[in-house]
């Protein structure tokens, strides 16, 4: 069996394909799918005759289909055909209508007898089976064909249709083949061979909670009651909802029916709609069902709750909800059957449209499991299910089938399950639900209503928020109990380096190590009790309320936790659990305090820290300030406001300007101009601003200078500069083909933290052989290490203005200028000092008496757009 | 003076005495408006009140060498000064302020119960709870005969008082005559002038006492005449102190309804300090209804309570612990009105649901034991708190139908109240204990007083180690080498150089070393040896006679302010009587 999937793109394309395929000369049954987006009833059987034409023994299978699936992927707005073919099996298929000449439905044992005669001798092993949303009686065809056909596995579902299409044809979806299409039939394709195995299963992520309750009354797919009570009224107050006004919650909360408590029942909410409104009376499909219930007000308008198929009084239910992680683990559990399967030659994967509608990414993701195979098959409205060796009628499934005559296997992707964020992400709605839910709860006047509520939501969260292996409270409980229980003392607590101790220990260590890292706190927590999470593998956090506990206690029990931890026995690992106890929290300061006050443990190596969760949080004034800076950087980006100004540095030996020092400012749209200590750091965090100005400022110097022979330039260079290799290549081939290079100076900041000093080295080096010259800004500025600063072969060393400035008043400043002084004379390569912030003749004095070389300053030279006589 | 950046800011409060249920109160709101974070240190310095009738006997010349410690004030280094001396005239005012220096003056400072329009000031507004409780008299009662046990003639407050009491009686059309009204010196022993009043009114129905220290009075000139306050005569005064719910039958009293005045002053003045612009402040007063004077601040209605509504949980609270939301909440500590709300929720909904699980039931217990276990009882008085749990009680179990769940709250009810009374009779065993390690603690200082063989050197080192003896937590001890005399021109300037001659950290005594020990007079209140912790101190001259040794300062703990005055007084004694032996060794020795 070999299978193929292509798209539809143009007639000539698919003849082109297809004989390609036909070349194949082995003989065998075919089987050609189509799952069209975009062609009409019409259309699409103009499509089939043609492909008939090419490849006249092919049994045409065609649905038409919201979305296709193809390649892992879901492809919206597209044809999908795939190809398969036989290699020694054989392949039937049969369009039979589902409603009799009056319009009446055919019932379901004829329908099921008529398939049997059409399908019989052909060792059918599975059946795809597709029809229409118009047949009700769907759950008991697949009853029926579960008698007539055993040992048969069943797969497709109810025919989807995109909007565009539906649009054209006034329908609910159809299927289709060479010679017709109806949205009144059944669609049927046998496979079977003696050779052929097959598999399906399915996944669908509900967990059934709570009790059984019992359908009391119903009419066609309407639940007109449960439990004896009006349906909508306990369907809604049973999931915390206002039954008066309620929202869509259907999806997420499905019934199941108690037998196959994961399947859920879709359900769709109507409002002030009658039974007459959605069952016709006069319609002849539903006369059947209208004639056996003469007892109801067929024109009442009334709230409704409604299946796409028939349901039965007496049938069991429960109440459910799905959720990320059990929809992970159905998935796992199928994708697990899928890999093992042996013969997987061709795979058929249908997904339910409700599953878009519940979570964003759930379809998308659940799909690319099978990213690298050759899945093909569509978005249907209700699913055919394999369980138990039993077909089953679905919905808010995905179900895939796996077939084969030999023994193959396919490429897949593993790797969906280790990334599953986006799931998880989508919950977050649903809690959101939940909490309304619970404060709803506390308001609520129905007392039983609020009673039997509580317990509901309780499951939910039971399920949703308790971490996978143990029974501890997950992150997102954690944020659930910020919330509602107002636990606003929170402790963080954290183990790094896991990785070096995966290279040294065994697993099985680790393992041990983990397990006891987990019992000593949540065993510490429940004592004290406080409330235990545990937030990702190695992180957890212990949280109490302001109400129960002061912050002072509740410190000394986590640095008490601490020290138990680190003096563990010599039976586990040796960790450091870094703690971070916040105070103040709330669901929207908790993680940003967090991360913010992890990253300063981190710079500061504390492994216990205790912080407001408020506290470094920006105000209003100070983010629109940013806001308003970053949009003036922009400006002058954009309208080229970024502008050097020039200051001269006074030679005092010669009395005469010695060179200039490039600094930047930025003009706004109203001229004011900016200096760099109101813009840089906002550009920093903007790195992309910073460094585009960066590179705007050096160039427009480059270019001031470059023609220039007598007068020499300096220019700010920071770390992060250094990083950017594109402005250090930029700064190399400018030097390389200067004519003076020598006239550039790069002034180095020392106060910035520089990690790399080879890189800094590596640098200066590079400027010298170039022919240029360095200088090492604000020196004395940061807590220096002097042997750093004596291994940049500096040609200036500026001595930071703050010392400067105060060298009249403060003799600890003069003493500093003197050591500088004196280092210059002991040093055999000499460099040039600088004295910058030199504003008035007594500081110039000073600096005189100390031999300074330069003096920069106010008393000098004012910084200036222009340079006069250039 | 020196500008001192970054630092502590130091902050006088000079009050007319330290030892009145009025002043310690007054003191602690303002320690309670210290928020944790502030650096501020708090410096009282109380006097003694000296009314000019006095006679000029030696309590007065005592009283006048007291008042001195007020030249601290201008002397010391402080950066704002709250001032409360509500008895002092204007004219009288006047002629302090002549004696103190310009320099004084430059000091920010806020008047607590001062009329003036020179100064920003911070005052109640009497008329808000003094009208409360006579319009419920009058017009929901309909009582006629009214008196008041007033105060001092030249106390503003009193004055102010007495003004609005008689306004309300005439604005009612009641009669208003002065028989009706008796003046008192504020103090508990007003008994002679309270049984004048009520001689002169026999048949009054409700009497309005100036303070609660007052009625305190009245109740005793009632108990001669066999007079029940709340049933034969309504008794209600002012202050609201913690007198009031400690008085039997519990005193109703008219107090700071939000905001209480130490609280508004501190306030007002770090708002000066910052160069922020003030204005004069009131704070609004409400009646707060005991058994001398059975009055609801709120109604418990049936349908708050079936509602459970949060902001009914919060009056309530605020109602049974209306002490709490006057005193500033640290958000280190634990939140005790939240945890009420808590609690109280449950019990709500597990009306409403008829229905308390078992682990339900332990959590909030749990959570009842921690809300007296942290100290609720600071909040209330004990009697007004039992009764209004009872009253909340009867009317959850009348609005209530499931057996079961009454027991069961019924039950968290009485563990309320075991909780409330287990706590009073613990505050008063802790209370007697430290009574008696107190008397037990003197008596041992004095006795090692009185042994002394050794050197004059000798012996003042012995008596600095007896300071330890004295049970004090923090502390720190000055003392000039020659005593000062007290000089009785009212130009009287303490000298400026001193000596710290020990420290008391955390109930550790340490004594300085010689080099380490001298002090100007000026950096007393900032010494980086003053214990850190302490939010602020109370200062205590020490002095005997004419002379003056030095100055204690205590932490503002315990019961520093009943002790302090005695331990300085103590302390002055053995000072002289070392001097005097010291004295009579050296002549001893010329002999």
């Amino acid at each position: 069996m070999i299978t193929w999937n292509f798209q539809y793109i143009s007639k000539t394309r698919l003849a082109e394909a297809l004989k390609q395929f036909s070349h194949n000369t082995r003989k065998g049954d075919i089987l050609i799918r189509i799952h069209t987006a975009i062609h009409t009833g019409e259309e699409a059987v103009d499509l089939a005759k043609y492909i008939k034409t090419i490849v006249p023994d092919a049994h045409i299978f065609g649905t038409s289909t919201s979305a296709a699936i193809c390649w892992g992927r879901l492809v919206q707005n597209q044809c999908i055909i795939s190809v398969t073919k036989m290699s020694g099996g054989t392949v039937r298929s049969t369009l039979l209508p589902t409603f009799d000449d009056s319009g009446k439905p055919v019932p379901p044992e004829i329908l099921a007898l008529n398939a049997k005669a059409v399908l019989t001798g052909c060792e059918t092993k599975m059946l795809l089976t597709f029809t229409t949303r118009k047949y009700l009686d769907i759950v008991k065809l697949i009853d029926k064909c579960n008698e007539y056909f055993p040992e048969v596995q069943m797969t497709g579902g109810f025919a989807n249709i995109s909007n565009v299409i539906a649009d054209k044809m006034n329908t609910t979806g159809f299927v289709f083949n060479e010679n017709m299409w109806t949205d009144k039939g059944l669609l049927l394709a046998s496979i079977g061979g003696s050779e052929l195995e097959c598999y399906s299963s399915y996944a669908t992520g509900a967990q059934a909670i709570g009790a059984e309750c019992e359908i009391t009354d119903s009419f066609g797919g309407a639940i007109l009651s449960i439990d004896n009570k009006d349906a909508v009224t306990e369907y809604y107050t049973s999931v915390g909802n206002d039954a008066d006004n309620p929202s869509d919650v259907t999806e997420l909360f499905p019934y199941v029916s108690s037998e196959a408590s994961d399947i859920p029942i879709f359900m769709v909410y109507f409002d002030k709609t009658s039974l007459n409104d959605l069952y016709g009376e006069n319609s002849p499909i539903f006369s059947t069902i209208w004639s056996e219930r003469k007892d109801l007000d067929k024109d009442e308008k009334r709230k409704l709750l409604c299946a796409t198929y028939n349901l039965k009084a007496g049938q069991k239910l429960r109440r459910a909800f799905i959720y990320d992680r059990k929809i992970i683990s159905d998935n796992h559990a199928l994708f697990r059957h899928i890999e093992n399967f042996e013969k997987a030659e061709t795979i058929f994967g249908y997904s339910c449209i409700a599953r878009s509608t519940i979570y964003s990414n759930c379809m998308k993701w659940e799909i690319s499991a099978y990213a690298n195979s050759n899945i093909c098959g569509c978005i249907v409205e209700g699913e055919i299910v394999h369980m138990n060796g039993q077909n089953r009628f679905a919905n808010l499934s995905f179900v895939v089938s796996a077939l084969g005559e030999a023994p193959c296997t396919q490429d897949y992707n593993p790797y969906a399950f280790s990334h599953t964020d986006s799931l998880a992400a989508d919950n977050q709605e649903l809690l959101n639900y939940l909490y309304e839910v619970e404060n709803k709860l506390s308001l609520s006047s129905h007392e039983m209503a609020a009673d039997k509520m509580k317990v509901f939501v309780r499951d939910c969260e039971l399920k949703l928020l308790y971490s996978e292996n143990e029974d501890i409270p997950n992150a997102a409980a954690l944020n659930m109990d910020v919330k509602l229980k107002y636990l606003d003392r929170i402790c963080m607590i954290n183990v790094f380096d896991i990785n070096s101790m995966e290279t040294v220990f065994s697993k099985h260590m680790i393992k041990l190590t983990y397990k006891n890292y987990i019992s000593s706190c949540a065993n510490f927590a429940k004592q004290k009790h406080y409330t235990f999470y545990i937030i990702s593998d190695w992180q957890v956090a212990i949280a109490a309320p302001s109400y129960m506990v002061s912050l002072a206690e509740f410190t000394e029990d986590m640095e008490y936790l601490q020290r138990s931890l680190f003096e563990a026995t010599a039976e586990y690992i040796a960790i450091v659990p870094i703690f971070c106890v916040l105070n103040k929290c709330t669901v929207d300061t908790l993680y940003s305090a967090y991360y913010s006050a992890r990253i300063e443990m981190m710079q500061k190596n504390i492994q216990f820290y205790v912080r407001d969760a408020t506290y470094g949080q920006l105000d209003e004034d100070s983010i629109r300030e940013r806001y308003h800076m970053v949009n003036v950087i922009n400006y002058a980006i954009a309208h080229d406001k970024v502008i050097p100004y020039f200051q001269g540095v006074y030679d005092n030996a010669t009395n005469s300007i010695h060179h200039y020092e490039a600094l930047m400012r930025l003009e706004d749209e109203k001229g004011k101009v900016y200096l760099p200590a109101s813009f840089l750091e906002v550009a920093r965090s903007y790195g992309l601003l910073y460094d585009t100005i960066s590179k705007i400022m050096l160039s427009k110097v480059f270019e001031k200078f470059s023609a220039i022979e007598d007068k020499s330039v300096s220019v700010n260079i920071s770390v992060r500069d250094l990083k950017n290799s594109d402005l250090i290549s930029y700064i190399y081939d400018f030097l390389s083909t200067a004519k003076h290079p020598e006239n550039f100076v790069f002034e180095i900041l020392e106060n910035e933290d520089i990690e790399d000093y080879d890189e800094l080295i590596g640098f200066v080096d590079k400027i010298h052989s170039l022919g240029a010259q360095i200088s090492v800004d604000d020196f004395g500025s940061g807590f220096s290490n002097l042997l750093h600063i004596a291994n940049i072969h500096s040609d200036y060393l500026k001595i930071d203005g703050s010392i400067v400035k105060r060298c009249c008043d403060d003799q600890e400043s003069r003493n500093l200028i003197a050591l500088v002084a004196n280092w210059k004379e002991l040093c055999s390569k000499k460099f040039g000092i600088i004295a910058e912030f030199v504003e008035n003749d007594d500081i110039q004095k000073v600096i005189l008496n100390f031999n300074i070389d330069y003096s920069q300053g106010f008393l000098f030279s004012t910084p200036e757009p222009d340079i006069k006589g250039l | 003076m020196r500008k001192r950046k970054g630092e502590k800011k130091i902050i006088g409060l000079m009050v007319e005495e330290i030892i009145s249920d009025f002043s310690k109160e007054y003191i602690q709101s303002v320690i309670n408006a210290v928020r944790p974070d502030d650096d501020i240190r708090l410096i009282v310095l109380a006097g003694k009140y000296i009314e000019d009738t006095d006679a000029f006997d030696d309590i007065r010349y005592y009283k006048t060498v007291y008042n001195t410690i007020f030249r601290l004030g201008e002397q010391c280094h402080i950066d704002g000064l709250i001032i409360h001396l509500g008895s002092m005239s204007a004219e009288k005012m006047a002629r302090v302020k002549s004696r103190y220096s310009q320099h004084f003056y430059d000091i920010p400072k806020i008047f607590v119960g001062l009329k003036t329009d020179k100064y920003t000031t911070v005052n109640y507004d009497h008329a808000s709870g003094i009208i409360e409780a006579m319009d419920y008299l009058i017009k929901g009662d309909g009582l006629t005969k009214f008196c008041m046990l007033g105060g001092r003639e030249d106390n503003v407050d009193a004055r102010d008082r007495k003004e609005i009491f008689v306004n309300c009686l005439r604005s009612n059309g009641l009669v208003y005559t002065e028989d009706q009204f008796e003046n008192t010196d504020m103090s508990t022993g007003c008994v002679e002038e309270a049984t004048a009043l009520l001689d002169r009114n026999p048949g009054v129905q409700a009497v309005f006492c100036v303070n609660d220290a007052s009625a305190k009075g009245l109740y005793d000139a009632m108990k001669l005449k066999d007079l029940t306050p709340g049933k034969d005569i309504l008794v209600f005064g002012f202050d609201n102190t913690r007198m009031s719910g400690s008085l039997s039958p519990t005193l109703s009293s008219i107090g700071s309804s939000d905001c209480t005045l130490g609280h508004k002053a501190l306030e007002l003045l770090l708002k000066k300090l910052n160069d922020e612009e003030v204005e004069s402040a009131f704070v609004p007063t409400r009646l707060y209804g005991r058994e001398s004077l059975q009055y609801e601040m709120y109604d418990y209605s049936f349908v708050d309570m079936a509602n459970a509504d949060q902001s009914f949980i919060n009056r309530m609270f605020d109602d049974c612990f209306y002490r709490y939301k006057s005193e500033l909440n640290d958000d280190r500590a634990v939140d005790l009105k939240r945890l009420f709300n808590i609690f109280m929720s449950k019990i709500f909904l597990a009306i409403k649901k008829r229905y308390i699980s078992f682990e339900e039931y332990n959590e909030i217990e749990r959570m009842i034991n921690k809300f007296f276990e942290k100290g609720i009882m600071e909040y209330t008085d004990a009697i007004k708190l039992i009764n209004s749990l009872e009253r909340l009680q009867n009317s959850l179990n009348s609005i209530q139908r499931s057996p079961s769940a009454r027991i069961i709250v019924n039950h968290l009810f009485s563990v309320m109240r075991n909780n409330a009374i287990c706590s009073i009779a613990e505050q008063k065993n802790i209370e007697k204990t430290a009574f008696t390690q107190t008397r037990n603690n003197l008596q041992e200082f004095l006795i090692c007083g009185m042994q002394s063989e050794g050197t004059p050197e000798q012996n003042s080192e012995k008596l600095l180690r007896m300071l330890g003896l004295l049970g004090l937590q923090n502390a720190v001890l000055y003392l000039y080498d020659e005593p000062a005399k007290f000089d009785h021109t009212h130009t009287m300037m303490f000298p400026e150089e001193l000596k710290m001659k020990c420290v008391i950290k955390a109930g550790k005594l340490y004594l300085l070393p010689k080099e380490r020990q001298s002090c100007i007079l000026s950096d007393l209140f900032i010494r980086d040896e003053l214990p850190l912790k302490c939010k602020g101190f109370a200062t205590f001259i020490i002095f005997y006679g004419d002379y003056i040794y030095g100055f204690l300062m205590c932490e503002l703990a315990g019961d520093i302010y009943d002790r302090g005055e005695h331990i300085a007084i103590q302390l002055g004694k053995s000072f002289y009587i070392n001097d005097m032996q010291s004295k009579n060794i050296i002549d001893n020795d010329k002999e």
